[in-house]
């Protein structure tokens, strides 16, 4: 399947670089991010690497970010943090990852609220009871709400960062670190009863709502606090639910996940790669590139993994 | 208009449940106070929703046919080329997109489109000459939408038919002007094969929705909304207001041809969290307003309260019974009243 995989990223990069999302797609951000995490370990990939690199690098705007592909015009953090995961694998990339991580800490914020509601807000803080709940993170779009997906890849990208010696304005070690301690609250906040997480919700109308495995692997990739008691009740959960997962995309995600966590991944790997031959991924390339970075993490590498 | 912090939708009814249940702590008064003062600046100052004038012709009479089917296990192809051959609906050498409601899988529920209606709409419009037949969705909460083909059991069918399945959510997209204004914004992107379809055929899950009232063959539509660009979910069109959003992208794109699955509906807390209800039942239409007016009427609701078909209904397409002609059964025949959470009890009949 690695062999297999490999050939396929490689016949589909488009001309200009980049990945879609499937075959004969316009390039987008994502699938590229994820197929030059995979390919850059790979000695076939280099020639594939560094046109992808390069195309980041033309598409990159003034503003140091990405939107999610090349039919869109507007700047989107989450696709711009993904990117910067990327690029922080590479030599030659410290200015775009340094403007990249200007762009999605501009873009942190906290929900849109009228005056009136902040006006009540700033009153209920008065109460010894009251909690915060409108915390900051990422959106998908801007003007909406905060989601787990945004926020973890932007905490990636952000925490890769911050550990990043090569970069002049993270190896001052601590700049950005009251905006992840105060995402790290929201995706707790966000957490389902039973652990882990879904898009954001975990109630609704009173009603809890149910976690997905693929969400809560991404989302444990970016906490990477094997001691927190939420992470630990997190990845129970991920343990249970894995077993019925039938999506590559979400059993490659959970396989990476574990590897962060020292948590046995081969049978759920093994579970990937029957998938490979039943459906070939639905020649997605997202899918396929991380079932490739998936592989990889069985034997230790991950771009996503932080110095402990 | 005050939002839930989550998911950007209405709260009104959050903070009068709490208010009323569990007493006037200052905190919840405060709470419901700022509520309502957003509330009532809000209503002051609402935007008259605007749609091009002479840009619409709403039939002067629309055709809904409802037609029988107790199980999934019958012979569905033949009761939907039955369906399709009551409209004049040109298939022959046509692009044929079926979108059907794959929201999310849960196990012993009733979520989503029956894969076996999926794969009877394929066998059918391919038996009626259309030129090919894709099925495309974009789920709206999940983003394995691989997963979702297996786990649903529609993967099979498609595999059978050798039929392309195309995830709106990561196709190509386009940038389109709105051709109605309740939302507020001037244009959407929209998945590309969408727009290259040359009949986009709806269908929907007969159920109930704790947002929007019932989620039927316009509600569906938000699936063609590229998740790529607006997100999982697509908070986007919360923000701008559900029953808006539906009305928007239904005024710019229009569903070709209905077919509801009300074999078995959803009642109770929908989209995801009701319950089974059995109906027996396919719904087939050409104009939307009238399809979802009818699937209402089945189900023992006022189509004319659901804030989106009121709208819909004064310029897309036909809400009142006077419209409406009926194929097949009769609405009087199948009516089976669904149970809905408190703040849609007023939409009952």
């Amino acid at each position: 399947m690695r062999t297999q995989i490999i050939n396929f990223l490689l016949e589909q990069q488009n001309r200009d670089g980049s990945w879609g999302f499937s075959p004969a797609k316009a390039g987008a951000i994502e699938p590229t991010a994820y197929a030059l995490m995979a390919l850059a370990s790979e000695e076939t990939g280099r020639k594939a690497v560094e046109l992808g690199v390069e195309f980041l690098r033309r598409t990159q705007t003034a503003r140091g970010a990405w939107p999610v592909n090349t039919q869109d015009s507007e700047e989107a953090a989450w696709a711009t943090a993904l990117a910067g995961v990327a690029l922080l694998g590479f030599e030659g990339t410290e200015s775009m990852c340094t403007t990249a991580a200007q762009f999605v800490v501009d873009s942190f914020g906290r929900h849109p609220r009228p005056w009136i509601l902040r006006l009540a807000d700033w009153m209920r803080s008065f109460d010894a009871s009251y909690i915060e709940e409108n915390r900051g993170g990422w959106k998908w779009n801007p003007a909406t709400a905060n989601w787990v997906e945004p926020t973890s890849y932007a905490l990636m990208f952000l925490k890769k960062l911050q550990q990043s010696v090569t970069n002049p304005r993270a190896s001052g070690g601590n700049a950005f670190k009251p905006i992840i301690a105060e995402a790290e609250g929201l995706l707790y906040q966000r957490m389902c009863k039973e652990g882990g997480w879904n898009y954001g919700n975990a109630q609704v109308l009173g009603e809890e709502l149910r976690p997905y495995p693929l969400t809560t692997a991404v989302a444990l990739i970016a906490l990477q606090n094997a001691s927190n008691a939420e992470c630990q009740k997190s990845l129970g959960y991920l343990q249970r639910a894995v077993r019925e997962e039938r999506s590559a995309l979400a059993l490659c995600m959970v396989v990476h996940c574990f590897g962060l966590y020292g948590i046995p991944a081969e049978p759920w790997m093994q579970a990937a790669t029957d998938l490979y031959g039943e459906t070939q991924y639905f020649h997605n390339i997202k899918t396929s590139a991380l079932a490739l970075l998936a592989l990889q993490s069985l034997d230790g590498k991950s771009p996503f993994r932080l110095a402990s | 208009m005050n939002r839930d912090p989550a998911s950007g939708l209405s709260t009104e009814v959050d903070v009068n449940l709490n208010t009323r249940s569990q007493g006037l702590s200052r905190r919840r008064f405060l709470q419901a106070t700022s509520t309502l003062g957003v509330v009532s600046l809000v209503g002051c100052a609402k935007r008259q929703p605007t749609w091009k004038q002479g840009g619409y012709r709403k039939p002067d009479q629309s055709r809904v046919a409802i037609l029988k089917a107790s199980s999934y296990d019958r012979d569905l192809t033949s009761v939907i080329l039955d369906g399709i051959k009551s409209f004049r609906l040109d298939v022959v050498g046509r692009r044929v997109l079926l979108k059907p409601n794959l929201v999310e899988y849960e196990r012993d529920t009733v979520i989503n489109t029956h894969p076996a209606v999926i794969g009877a709409a394929i066998e059918a419009f391919l038996k009626l000459g259309a030129k090919e037949v894709k099925v495309g969705e974009g789920p709206g909460h999940r983003r394995d939408t691989d997963g979702l083909l297996l786990a649903s059991g529609l993967y099979p069918f498609l595999k059978d038919t050798k039929t392309q399945f195309v995830d709106l959510n990561l196709d190509d997209i386009r940038r389109v002007p709105l051709q109605s204004d309740f939302m507020g914004i001037d244009s959407l992107y929209f998945a590309d094969t969408v727009l290259q379809a040359d009949l986009l055929v709806s269908m929907p899950k007969l159920k109930t929705h704790h947002w929007a009232g019932m989620t039927l063959s316009m509600k569906n539509l938000f699936g063609i909304v590229p998740g790529m660009k607006y997100g999982w979910p697509k908070n986007f069109l919360h923000w701008h207001g559900i029953n808006e959003s539906i009305v928007d992208i239904n005024s710019t794109i229009r569903s070709h041809f209905s077919i509801v699955d009300g074999i078995v509906g959803m009642e109770g807390n929908g989209p995801i969290q009701g319950t089974p209800k059995p109906v027996g039942v396919l719904v087939f239409g050409d104009d939307p307003v009238a399809v979802d007016a009818t699937c209402a009427r089945v189900v023992g609701l006022k189509p004319e309260r659901i804030d989106y078909l009121k709208s819909a209904g004064a310029f897309l397409g036909n809400l009142d019974p006077g419209g409406i002609r009926q194929l097949g059964e009769r609405v009087s025949g199948v009516v089976q009243p669904f149970e809905v959470i408190e703040s849609f009890r007023h939409l009952r009949i």
